[in-house]
């Protein structure tokens, strides 16, 4: 989400943000020549470079792999002002982040997810991130497996609530 | 009774604090607003009471499904138009509402096609999905936005320029004889209970309408409707009240939060509200939906044949919206809700002359 959240604030509504955040945000974006979710579309790509190249190389080279990535690449751009420190921060924020996803195939899904809310995030603004977060979530309860909706809250834990007392 | 009907009900409420509800009761409130929504807790109790009563009779059906079974034709077509038309006409009331106020507060640079775009994209997904997941929805993002809801609730009650005189002020103005429009306006906010004619497809379970229930939703309607009306007087004193456009704005932009990353309520209050709206709105257009569907079906569906029939509703709930969003100012906006609020005693009656008939019908079966 963290991503989208960039775009709509730097593009759409840095007034949302205290005066001071705002201010940093938009300091460290002096001299990025092109508008922010190109940006953003372009660091998430590299970071998903990285990580995918550093599972599949070996152990030796990885460490090697991911220094040159992450330290000296980042470095040099937001030295060659390619993009903002911010934006470098939150690039390895999402890459932390989905090292935390304990199943690898639930961080290819997120990664659609999150890509699907940076691209409303990018046409709708902060209007877009919220709907398109709700809109996860009805996504989330409609789909259906044997029966039974992904997403859904058991309230008491009751047998018959694990029966489904609306069916 | 089930969550899920507090669920609805509470929806229903949350949504009217934000919409043009306040600013109707506001129009009256030296002129008697406070009688008539002393009035329409009570008629919102009964009516939620009577609807609540007659669908546990028949679980697991809803209205389209009741009247086709135990009323003449011609009389169900026109209960489910009439009724279609109703719901749509709310959901509609409350996606011009929110554009406006998106427009105006949150940004002020963006179309009007695109907020309105963005809005029915998502909605028409919602109308789409199954009734079930409908509510499932419902309770997960209702769960995930409660506590931001109570923050701000308590934010608001505990703020220093909260002006309790204000208040008393305006509570003082009991004496006046009870206005229609603010009537029935404080009833609407009762009207959650209506959505039961779809939702009650998914209550299976025979489920019973208790003392307690009814304390429930009378408590929780009394709270949200002295929320309503109290909060804006408190920030906005009593006397100017009226002039306000959207007076729930006005009062949250005068709070703010010292060490939040956010500074202004206001932004963290439209965008909780977006989400209710969205899930209002998606209420109102699933069940409009659905009735429409019913009105337009001549027989049982097959499965397999493709059936272009929810598509086209969906293109005509979408020709209808931007039509409308685009031609509408705010004022005339505001007298066509206080129109709609004012029919609303006719929605009364009507639905409950259908449960009679409905009634009749499955007895004499």
């Amino acid at each position: 989400m963290l991503p989208g959240l960039y775009v709509a604030f730097t593009s759409y509504n840095p007034e949302i943000l205290r005066i001071e955040l705002a201010l940093s945000v938009a300091g460290s974006r002096i001299g990025v020549p092109y508008p922010s979710f190109i940006e953003v579309i372009l660091m998430l790509i590299f970071i998903e470079f990285l990580t995918e190249a550093s599972i599949r190389l070996p152990k030796a080279v990885s460490a090697t792999a991911t220094t040159v990535g992450g330290l000296i690449l980042g470095t040099a751009l937001t030295e060659a002002a390619l993009a903002s420190n911010v934006m470098i921060i939150i690039v390895a924020l999402v890459a932390i982040a989905t090292f935390i996803i304990p199943v690898n195939e639930m961080s290819f899904a997120i990664r659609i997810g999150r890509t699907s809310l940076l691209i409303f995030a990018t046409l709708f603004g902060l209007i877009g991130l919220t709907l398109g977060f709700l809109g996860s979530i009805m996504y989330l309860t409609n789909k259906e497996s044997f029966g039974e909706t992904y997403l859904r809250i058991y309230w008491k834990n009751q047998k018959q609530e694990l029966k489904g007392t609306t069916k | 009774m089930n969550r899920f009907f507090y669920y609805l009900i509470l929806i229903n409420m949350i949504t009217s604090v934000v919409a043009t509800n306040p600013k109707i009761l506001f129009q009256y409130s030296d002129k008697g607003a406070i009688p008539s929504m002393l009035l329409a807790v009570g008629a919102g109790l009964f009516f939620t009471y009577a609807v609540a009563t007659f669908f546990n009779k028949f679980p697991g059906k809803g209205l389209p499904e009741l009247l086709n079974e135990a009323s003449p034709k011609w009389f169900a077509k026109c209960i489910l138009f009439y009724l279609s038309v109703n719901f749509y006409l709310a959901g509609l009331i409350t996606l011009i509402t929110y554009t406006h106020i998106l427009k105006l507060f949150l940004s002020p640079e963006m179309s009007i096609y695109i907020i309105v775009f963005s809005f029915v994209l998502f909605v028409s997904f919602g109308i789409l999905m199954k009734t079930r997941s409908v509510l499932y929805t419902i309770e997960i993002i209702l769960i995930l936005f409660a506590p931001v809801f109570v923050y701000i609730l308590i934010k608001a009650y505990a703020n220093p320029i909260f002006d309790w005189d204000a208040v008393r002020v305006a509570m003082m103005q009991i004496n006046h004889p009870p206005e229609l429009s603010s009537f029935t306006t404080a009833t609407f906010i009762f009207m959650g209970s209506v959505n039961l004619v779809i939702f009650n497809r998914v209550f299976t379970k025979q489920q019973k309408f208790s003392s307690k229930s009814l304390l429930t939703v009378g408590i929780i309607g009394i709270v949200i409707l002295f929320t309503l009306y109290f909060v804006p007087i408190g920030f906005g004193g009593f006397d100017r009240i009226k002039d306000l456009v959207y007076p729930w704005i006005s009062a949250t932009d005068s709070m703010r939060m010292k060490f939040g990353l956010v500074e202004r309520i206001i932004f963290i209050f439209m965008l909780l509200f977006l989400g209710i709206a969205l899930l209002s709105i998606i209420i109102h257009w699933h069940i409009a939906f659905h009735l429409l569907d019913n009105f337009v079906r001549k027989k049982q569906r097959s499965q397999k044949k493709f059936n272009p029939t929810p598509y086209l509703i969906i293109v005509l709930f979408w020709m209808l919206a931007f039509m409308a969003t685009l031609q509408l100012s705010e004022y005339q906006l505001f007298k066509y809700i206080t129109v709609f609020d004012n029919l609303l005693p006719i929605f009364f009656l009507l639905l409950l002359l259908t449960f009679f008939v409905v009634n009749r019908g499955a007895q004499s079966k």
